[in-house]
Protein backbone atom coordinates (compact mmCIF):
# COMPACT_ATOMS: atom_id res chain seq x y z
CA UNK A 1 0.00 0.00 0.00
CA UNK A 2 2.64 2.45 1.25
CA UNK A 3 4.39 1.71 -2.25
CA UNK A 4 1.88 2.18 -4.73
CA UNK A 5 0.79 5.31 -3.03
CA UNK A 6 4.42 6.78 -3.00
CA UNK A 7 4.31 6.09 -6.46
CA UNK A 8 1.97 7.55 -7.23
CA UNK A 9 2.69 10.68 -5.19
CA UNK A 10 5.99 11.04 -7.03
CA UNK A 11 4.41 10.67 -10.88
CA UNK A 12 1.99 13.50 -9.44
CA UNK A 13 5.09 15.91 -8.48
CA UNK A 14 3.05 16.36 -5.15
CA UNK A 15 3.71 14.27 -1.65
CA UNK A 16 6.92 12.76 -1.47
CA UNK A 17 6.50 10.93 1.89
CA UNK A 18 4.87 6.96 1.59
CA UNK A 19 1.72 6.21 3.54
CA UNK A 20 1.00 3.93 6.36
CA UNK A 21 -1.76 1.42 6.16
CA UNK A 22 -3.98 4.15 7.55
CA UNK A 23 -3.31 6.59 4.63
CA UNK A 24 -0.91 8.80 6.74
CA UNK A 25 2.51 10.10 5.60
CA UNK A 26 5.05 7.35 6.64
CA UNK A 27 7.64 8.99 9.19
CA UNK A 28 10.68 8.03 8.05
CA UNK A 29 12.47 5.53 10.85
CA UNK A 30 8.82 4.87 12.05
CA UNK A 31 7.06 2.67 8.81
CA UNK A 32 8.68 0.55 6.89
CA UNK A 33 8.80 1.74 3.83
CA UNK A 34 8.30 -1.43 1.05
CA UNK A 35 7.70 -1.28 -2.93
CA UNK A 36 7.20 -3.79 -5.26
CA UNK A 37 9.56 -5.18 -8.25
CA UNK A 38 8.04 -3.68 -11.21
CA UNK A 39 11.24 -1.40 -11.96
CA UNK A 40 10.95 2.52 -12.37
CA UNK A 41 10.72 4.44 -9.66
CA UNK A 42 9.40 2.56 -6.51
CA UNK A 43 10.06 3.96 -3.06
CA UNK A 44 11.53 7.13 -1.93
CA UNK A 45 12.48 7.83 1.21
CA UNK A 46 12.01 11.47 2.20
CA UNK A 47 15.14 13.07 4.31
CA UNK A 48 13.62 16.10 5.65
CA UNK A 49 11.57 13.78 7.99
CA UNK A 50 14.70 12.55 9.62
CA UNK A 51 14.24 11.36 13.35
CA UNK A 52 15.55 13.80 15.65
CA UNK A 53 18.47 13.83 17.49
CA UNK A 54 19.72 11.15 14.98
CA UNK A 55 22.09 12.76 12.80
CA UNK A 56 23.12 9.43 11.39
CA UNK A 57 20.33 6.98 9.69
CA UNK A 58 20.80 3.30 8.88
CA UNK A 59 18.67 2.01 6.51
CA UNK A 60 18.45 -1.88 5.97
CA UNK A 61 17.56 -3.30 2.63
CA UNK A 62 16.35 -6.39 1.16
CA UNK A 63 17.11 -6.85 -2.35
CA UNK A 64 19.56 -5.01 -5.27
CA UNK A 65 18.29 -1.79 -6.05
CA UNK A 66 20.13 2.22 -7.00
CA UNK A 67 20.07 4.92 -4.87
CA UNK A 68 19.79 8.45 -5.51
CA UNK A 69 20.86 11.20 -3.32
CA UNK A 70 19.08 14.50 -4.09
CA UNK A 71 19.52 17.75 -3.77
CA UNK A 72 18.25 20.55 -5.72
CA UNK A 73 19.25 23.37 -3.57
CA UNK A 74 23.02 22.73 -2.94
CA UNK A 75 24.47 19.28 -1.54
CA UNK A 76 23.51 16.57 1.09
CA UNK A 77 26.12 16.44 3.77
CA UNK A 78 26.64 12.87 4.41
CA UNK A 79 24.57 9.39 3.82
CA UNK A 80 24.85 6.74 6.11
CA UNK A 81 23.16 3.08 5.32
CA UNK A 82 23.69 -0.68 5.77
CA UNK A 83 22.86 -3.46 3.42
CA UNK A 84 21.29 -6.84 4.18
CA UNK A 85 20.07 -9.77 2.31
CA UNK A 86 18.24 -10.39 -1.37
CA UNK A 87 21.72 -11.77 -2.59
CA UNK A 88 23.44 -8.83 -1.72
CA UNK A 89 26.15 -9.31 1.03
CA UNK A 90 25.48 -7.23 4.26
CA UNK A 91 27.83 -3.74 3.39
CA UNK A 92 28.04 -0.47 4.69
CA UNK A 93 27.81 2.35 3.10
CA UNK A 94 29.38 6.11 4.22
CA UNK A 95 29.29 8.70 1.60
CA UNK A 96 29.38 12.51 1.97
CA UNK A 97 28.45 14.71 -0.88
CA UNK A 98 29.15 18.28 -1.77
CA UNK A 99 27.17 19.88 -4.50
CA UNK A 100 26.27 16.94 -6.19
CA UNK A 101 29.44 15.41 -6.30
CA UNK A 102 30.62 12.37 -4.12
CA UNK A 103 33.69 13.41 -1.49
CA UNK A 104 33.66 10.11 0.00
CA UNK A 105 33.11 6.62 0.18
CA UNK A 106 33.70 4.16 2.68
CA UNK A 107 33.14 0.42 3.67
CA UNK A 108 31.07 -0.07 0.72
CA UNK A 109 29.34 -3.97 -0.20
CA UNK A 110 27.18 -6.10 -1.65
CA UNK A 111 25.19 -4.36 -3.95
CA UNK A 112 25.80 -1.25 -3.00
CA UNK A 113 29.60 -1.65 -3.75
CA UNK A 114 30.51 1.01 -6.30
CA UNK A 115 32.90 -0.39 -8.42
CA UNK A 116 30.77 0.18 -11.39
CA UNK A 117 29.81 3.22 -10.35
CA UNK A 118 26.07 3.05 -11.57
CA UNK A 119 24.69 1.21 -8.29
CA UNK A 120 24.54 4.27 -5.99
CA UNK A 121 24.33 7.30 -8.07
CA UNK A 122 24.45 10.83 -6.45
CA UNK A 123 22.47 13.26 -8.22
CA UNK A 124 21.90 17.26 -8.16
CA UNK A 125 18.74 17.76 -9.75
CA UNK A 126 15.65 16.47 -7.88
CA UNK A 127 13.48 19.02 -7.76
CA UNK A 128 10.83 18.09 -9.44
CA UNK A 129 10.67 14.59 -7.73
CA UNK A 130 10.87 15.74 -3.96
CA UNK A 131 9.79 19.15 -4.26
CA UNK A 132 13.28 20.74 -2.85
CA UNK A 133 15.46 19.47 -0.25
CA UNK A 134 17.79 16.44 -0.15
CA UNK A 135 16.01 12.57 -0.55
CA UNK A 136 16.86 9.23 -0.67
CA UNK A 137 15.27 7.72 -3.44
CA UNK A 138 15.08 3.76 -3.84
CA UNK A 139 14.99 3.09 -7.74
CA UNK A 140 13.94 -0.06 -8.81
CA UNK A 141 14.39 -3.90 -7.45
CA UNK A 142 12.00 -4.58 -4.55
CA UNK A 143 12.20 -5.56 -1.28
CA UNK A 144 11.54 -2.81 2.08
CA UNK A 145 13.34 -0.88 4.34
CA UNK A 146 13.20 0.46 7.44
CA UNK A 147 15.00 3.27 9.02
CA UNK A 148 16.27 2.77 12.19
CA UNK A 149 18.88 4.83 14.54
CA UNK A 150 22.33 4.32 14.44
CA UNK A 151 23.06 6.40 17.74
CA UNK A 152 22.01 9.48 19.00
CA UNK A 153 24.71 10.87 19.10
CA UNK A 154 28.18 10.75 17.96
CA UNK A 155 31.99 12.01 19.91
CA UNK A 156 33.82 12.66 16.76
CA UNK A 157 31.11 14.64 15.55
CA UNK A 158 30.82 17.90 16.68
CA UNK A 159 27.66 19.87 18.02
CA UNK A 160 27.57 22.18 14.77
CA UNK A 161 28.17 19.35 12.61
CA UNK A 162 25.84 17.57 13.80
CA UNK A 163 23.54 20.71 13.87
CA UNK A 164 24.57 21.30 10.26
CA UNK A 165 23.50 17.98 9.74
CA UNK A 166 20.11 18.66 10.96
CA UNK A 167 19.72 21.78 8.73
CA UNK A 168 21.00 19.58 5.61
CA UNK A 169 18.48 17.21 6.07
CA UNK A 170 15.85 19.82 6.54
CA UNK A 171 16.61 22.50 3.85
CA UNK A 172 13.70 21.25 1.37
CA UNK A 173 11.32 22.85 4.06
CA UNK A 174 13.25 26.67 4.33
CA UNK A 175 13.35 29.21 1.90
CA UNK A 176 17.37 29.43 0.32
CA UNK A 177 17.67 32.86 2.32
CA UNK A 178 16.66 30.90 5.76
CA UNK A 179 19.10 28.22 5.20
CA UNK A 180 21.85 30.64 4.64
CA UNK A 181 21.18 32.90 7.59
CA UNK A 182 20.89 29.50 9.79
CA UNK A 183 24.19 28.29 8.62
CA UNK A 184 25.92 31.75 9.73
CA UNK A 185 24.31 31.67 12.91
CA UNK A 186 24.76 28.20 13.90
CA UNK A 187 28.38 28.78 12.96
CA UNK A 188 28.56 31.55 14.88
CA UNK A 189 26.95 30.01 18.40
CA UNK A 190 28.62 26.61 17.74
CA UNK A 191 31.54 27.08 16.44
CA UNK A 192 34.12 27.34 18.90
CA UNK A 193 33.84 23.72 20.54
CA UNK A 194 36.49 24.32 23.18
CA UNK A 195 34.15 26.70 24.87
CA UNK A 196 31.12 24.09 24.32
CA UNK A 197 33.15 21.82 26.05
CA UNK A 198 34.03 24.02 28.93
CA UNK A 199 30.49 25.27 29.56
CA UNK A 200 28.84 22.00 29.15
CA UNK A 201 26.30 22.99 27.11
CA UNK A 202 24.39 20.38 26.13
CA UNK A 203 22.86 21.47 22.32
CA UNK A 204 19.15 20.44 21.87
CA UNK A 205 18.57 18.91 18.84
CA UNK A 206 15.08 18.69 19.15
CA UNK A 207 15.07 22.54 19.77
CA UNK A 208 16.78 23.24 16.74
CA UNK A 209 14.30 20.72 14.09
CA UNK A 210 11.34 23.06 16.08
CA UNK A 211 12.70 26.27 14.74
CA UNK A 212 12.90 24.83 11.67
CA UNK A 213 9.58 23.41 11.59
CA UNK A 214 8.54 26.73 12.83
CA UNK A 215 9.85 28.85 10.17
CA UNK A 216 8.95 26.64 6.87
CA UNK A 217 5.13 26.75 8.50
CA UNK A 218 5.03 30.23 9.19
CA UNK A 219 7.38 31.96 7.09
CA UNK A 220 8.14 34.97 8.77
CA UNK A 221 8.50 38.15 7.19
CA UNK A 222 12.27 38.78 8.95
CA UNK A 223 14.29 36.13 9.51
CA UNK A 224 15.06 36.19 13.42
CA UNK A 225 18.27 36.96 15.42
CA UNK A 226 19.36 33.95 16.97
CA UNK A 227 20.68 32.61 20.23
CA UNK A 228 20.78 29.68 22.95
CA UNK A 229 19.60 29.63 26.34
CA UNK A 230 21.80 28.02 29.39
CA UNK A 231 19.69 25.16 28.57
CA UNK A 232 20.88 24.53 25.22
CA UNK A 233 17.75 25.15 23.84
CA UNK A 234 17.09 27.76 20.83
CA UNK A 235 15.59 30.66 20.89
CA UNK A 236 14.73 33.01 17.84
CA UNK A 237 13.78 36.59 18.59
CA UNK A 238 12.41 39.52 16.65
CA UNK A 239 12.48 43.26 17.63
CA UNK A 240 10.35 45.52 15.55
CA UNK A 241 12.07 48.61 17.50
CA UNK A 242 14.80 48.80 20.13
CA UNK A 243 12.55 48.73 22.78
CA UNK A 244 10.74 45.75 21.68
CA UNK A 245 11.35 42.25 21.58
CA UNK A 246 9.54 39.13 20.87
CA UNK A 247 11.87 35.62 21.80
CA UNK A 248 10.08 32.23 20.99
CA UNK A 249 12.31 29.69 22.39
CA UNK A 250 11.61 25.54 21.12
CA UNK A 251 11.50 23.14 23.66
CA UNK A 252 12.02 19.34 23.19
CA UNK A 253 8.12 19.26 22.81
CA UNK A 254 6.36 22.61 21.70
CA UNK A 255 7.58 26.30 22.27
CA UNK A 256 6.95 29.16 24.68
CA UNK A 257 7.26 32.94 24.09
CA UNK A 258 7.50 36.20 25.87
CA UNK A 259 7.10 39.57 24.33
CA UNK A 260 7.84 43.60 25.65
CA UNK A 261 7.29 46.50 24.12
CA UNK A 262 8.35 48.99 26.32
CA UNK A 263 7.45 51.78 23.74
CA UNK A 264 3.73 50.98 24.18
CA UNK A 265 1.37 52.78 26.77
CA UNK A 266 1.33 51.23 28.71
CA UNK A 267 4.11 49.01 28.20
CA UNK A 268 2.63 45.64 26.89
CA UNK A 269 4.12 42.65 28.00
CA UNK A 270 2.93 38.93 27.37
CA UNK A 271 4.49 35.28 27.85
CA UNK A 272 3.31 32.04 27.18
CA UNK A 273 3.20 28.36 25.59
CA UNK A 274 1.86 27.68 21.95
CA UNK A 275 2.42 24.43 19.61
CA UNK A 276 4.49 25.03 16.98
CA UNK A 277 1.65 24.84 14.15
CA UNK A 278 -0.27 27.33 15.48
CA UNK A 279 0.52 31.11 16.42
CA UNK A 280 -3.50 31.66 18.04
CA UNK A 281 -2.49 31.26 21.13
CA UNK A 282 -0.12 34.39 21.23
CA UNK A 283 -1.66 37.68 21.12
CA UNK A 284 -1.52 40.94 19.04
CA UNK A 285 1.07 42.72 18.23
CA UNK A 286 3.35 40.01 19.25
CA UNK A 287 2.36 37.80 16.56
CA UNK A 288 2.18 40.52 13.93
CA UNK A 289 5.40 41.07 14.59
CA UNK A 290 6.21 37.77 13.13
CA UNK A 291 3.81 37.24 10.91
CA UNK A 292 1.08 39.22 8.71
CA UNK B 1 28.28 51.42 49.04
CA UNK B 2 26.96 47.52 49.37
CA UNK B 3 23.14 47.80 48.76
CA UNK B 4 23.11 51.30 47.17
CA UNK B 5 20.87 51.70 43.97
CA UNK B 6 22.67 51.97 40.87
CA UNK B 7 22.29 55.18 38.68
CA UNK B 8 19.10 54.38 36.09
CA UNK B 9 21.26 55.91 33.45
CA UNK B 10 24.16 54.20 34.05
CA UNK B 11 25.28 51.08 32.05
CA UNK B 12 26.01 47.25 33.08
CA UNK B 13 28.57 44.95 31.26
CA UNK B 14 27.74 41.66 30.84
CA UNK B 15 30.25 39.14 29.84
CA UNK B 16 28.77 37.18 26.84
CA UNK B 17 29.99 33.80 24.92
CA UNK B 18 28.48 32.52 21.64
CA UNK B 19 27.30 29.71 23.22
CA UNK B 20 24.32 31.46 25.64
CA UNK B 21 23.80 35.42 26.03
CA UNK B 22 24.59 36.56 22.74
CA UNK B 23 22.14 36.99 19.79
CA UNK B 24 23.26 36.53 16.29
CA UNK B 25 21.74 38.25 13.43
CA UNK B 26 21.13 36.46 9.67
CA UNK B 27 24.23 37.65 8.80
CA UNK B 28 26.11 35.76 11.49
CA UNK B 29 27.54 38.46 13.49
CA UNK B 30 26.68 39.54 17.51
CA UNK B 31 23.50 41.58 17.34
CA UNK B 32 22.44 41.71 20.72
CA UNK B 33 22.21 40.11 23.89
CA UNK B 34 20.38 36.78 24.32
CA UNK B 35 17.00 37.36 26.64
CA UNK B 36 18.69 34.77 28.89
CA UNK B 37 20.65 37.90 30.24
CA UNK B 38 17.75 39.10 31.64
CA UNK B 39 16.64 36.36 33.34
CA UNK B 40 16.50 36.65 37.09
CA UNK B 41 17.83 34.17 39.54
CA UNK B 42 18.19 34.52 43.07
CA UNK B 43 20.94 36.71 42.95
CA UNK B 44 19.49 38.90 39.96
CA UNK B 45 21.22 39.67 36.87
CA UNK B 46 24.97 39.55 37.60
CA UNK B 47 27.02 42.25 35.87
CA UNK B 48 29.79 44.91 36.25
CA UNK B 49 29.04 48.65 36.58
CA UNK B 50 30.81 50.43 33.94
CA UNK B 51 30.18 54.03 35.59
CA UNK B 52 31.89 52.75 38.78
CA UNK B 53 35.46 52.13 37.51
CA UNK B 54 37.73 55.16 37.90
CA UNK B 55 38.98 56.71 34.13
CA UNK B 56 38.22 59.32 31.87
CA UNK B 57 35.34 59.01 30.12
CA UNK B 58 33.17 55.92 29.33
CA UNK B 59 35.50 54.32 26.97
CA UNK B 60 38.09 54.54 29.42
CA UNK B 61 35.63 52.85 32.19
CA UNK B 62 34.74 50.57 30.17
CA UNK B 63 37.89 49.40 29.16
CA UNK B 64 38.49 48.79 32.59
CA UNK B 65 35.73 46.44 32.76
CA UNK B 66 36.84 44.42 30.52
CA UNK B 67 40.35 44.12 31.71
CA UNK B 68 38.90 43.16 35.48
CA UNK B 69 36.97 40.51 33.67
CA UNK B 70 40.02 38.87 32.46
CA UNK B 71 41.01 38.22 36.07
CA UNK B 72 38.48 36.30 36.95
CA UNK B 73 37.22 34.49 33.84
CA UNK B 74 38.33 32.38 30.87
CA UNK B 75 37.72 34.90 28.33
CA UNK B 76 37.90 34.24 24.30
CA UNK B 77 38.09 35.62 21.16
CA UNK B 78 34.84 34.82 20.54
CA UNK B 79 33.42 36.44 23.33
CA UNK B 80 31.75 39.65 23.64
CA UNK B 81 30.53 41.83 26.57
CA UNK B 82 26.85 43.43 26.36
CA UNK B 83 26.41 46.59 27.52
CA UNK B 84 23.46 47.73 28.83
CA UNK B 85 21.28 50.96 30.66
CA UNK B 86 20.26 49.79 34.18
CA UNK B 87 17.05 51.34 33.78
CA UNK B 88 16.19 48.95 30.49
CA UNK B 89 17.31 46.31 32.59
CA UNK B 90 14.76 46.96 35.18
CA UNK B 91 11.56 47.68 33.19
CA UNK B 92 12.20 44.70 30.72
CA UNK B 93 13.19 42.32 33.74
CA UNK B 94 10.04 43.30 35.69
CA UNK B 95 7.91 42.73 32.68
CA UNK B 96 9.06 39.60 31.57
CA UNK B 97 9.11 38.70 35.30
CA UNK B 98 5.37 39.78 35.70
CA UNK B 99 4.45 37.60 32.83
CA UNK B 100 6.37 34.38 33.15
CA UNK B 101 6.22 34.30 36.95
CA UNK B 102 2.99 36.51 37.73
CA UNK B 103 5.70 38.37 39.52
CA UNK B 104 5.06 41.78 40.45
CA UNK B 105 7.74 42.89 42.29
CA UNK B 106 9.86 45.76 40.66
CA UNK B 107 13.27 45.36 40.03
CA UNK B 108 15.68 47.85 40.91
CA UNK B 109 19.91 47.77 41.03
CA UNK B 110 21.93 47.69 43.35
CA UNK B 111 25.66 47.12 44.19
CA UNK B 112 26.68 44.04 46.16
CA UNK B 113 30.04 43.62 45.76
CA UNK B 114 31.82 40.06 43.93
CA UNK B 115 34.76 38.15 43.59
CA UNK B 116 36.37 40.41 40.72
CA UNK B 117 35.71 43.58 41.96
CA UNK B 118 33.13 45.82 44.03
CA UNK B 119 31.43 46.69 41.61
CA UNK B 120 29.67 44.26 40.90
CA UNK B 121 25.38 45.32 40.91
CA UNK B 122 22.58 42.89 40.93
CA UNK B 123 19.36 43.76 39.29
Amino acid sequence: VSAVTAIQDIEAGRSILGRDPAGEPSRFGRTPTTWPATGGVAGLLDLRRLPLDAPRVSQSFATAFSVNVTSPVGSVSRALGSLVGGGTAPGHFLAGIANGSVQTLIGSGGALAVANGSVLTFTNSGGALVGGGPALTIIGGSGSALTSYVGSSDDATSVLARCCELLQSRRGLLRPYEIVALERQLIALLSDADEIAESELTVSMRSLDGLIEFLAEHRPRVHPRLSLTRAGLFAASWSPHPRAKLTLTFTPDAAEWVGVDLVATPPARGAGAFVIGALAGMPQPFRGWIVD
Amino acid sequence: LKGDPVPPDDHLAIHCQPSHLIEIDEAGEPSGVSPDVFRVDEEGISSNWIEFEKGDGFDAQFSKACLLLTFGRTVRASHRMGVLVVAQVTAVGTAANKSSRGDTRSLGGTVEPGSCADNRPST
